[in-house]
């Protein structure tokens, strides 16, 4: 498979490809089911210190934000 | 960047870091499955071995986090989650027990 789309991959923010897996809405406005779990479990260990939509922040598809305007991993390398 | 879609070699791989992943819908990629658990922890590996005649994945493969203590969060994570409709099965390798492909 292409690894070059690898690069573009970003947590918090899903592809179309990955929402329609999902079952979910391709419009991205529905949170996918793990950020309840989220909230129950506490956020994920490597990404404690990023701010996540439908937990810290109102739910986007944006992808994890580092500070209020940031988006995590944006400048890969 | 270095190559995610691999067989992690059998010494390098960091079995307390690794996942089996099953129950797979013929329609689930690679490039899916990496960005699914990318939410949850960097991922060292991915690999869905395939059928040299079909050159399909058969329905599982592997995933090699970063970080061991990620295995344990993700499983939880996922719990429930479903792909094309089939539920995800998450497990993680026993590490230091020998498994029979071993000689």
């Amino acid at each position: 498979e292409n690894e070059d789309k690898l690069t573009e991959v970003k947590p918090g923010k899903l592809s179309v490809e990955l929402l329609k897996a999902m079952g979910l809405p391709e419009n991205g406005k529905t949170p996918p089911p793990w950020i309840s779990t989220m909230s129950q479990i506490g956020k994920p260990p490597t990404y404690s210190h990023l701010l996540i939509p439908g937990i810290d922040i109102t739910y986007a598809n944006v992808g994890y934000l580092v500070n209020d305007h940031e988006v995590y991993g944006q400048d890969s390398d | 960047m270095t190559t995610v879609f691999r067989k992690a070699n059998e010494n390098d791989r960091n079995v307390e870091a690794s996942l089996y992943i099953g129950n797979l819908d013929p329609k689930v990629t690679e490039t899916i499955l990496y960005e699914l658990f990318v939410q949850f922890a960097p991922v060292r590996s991915l690999h869905l071995p395939k059928d040299r005649v079909l050159r399909a994945h058969q329905g599982f493969g592997f995933v090699e986090f970063k970080n061991p203590k990620d295995t344990e969060y993700v499983v939880s994570a996922l719990k429930g989650v479903r792909l094309y409709g089939k539920l995800l099965r998450l497990r993680q390798l026993e590490a230091g027990k020998p498994s029979s492909t071993q000689p």
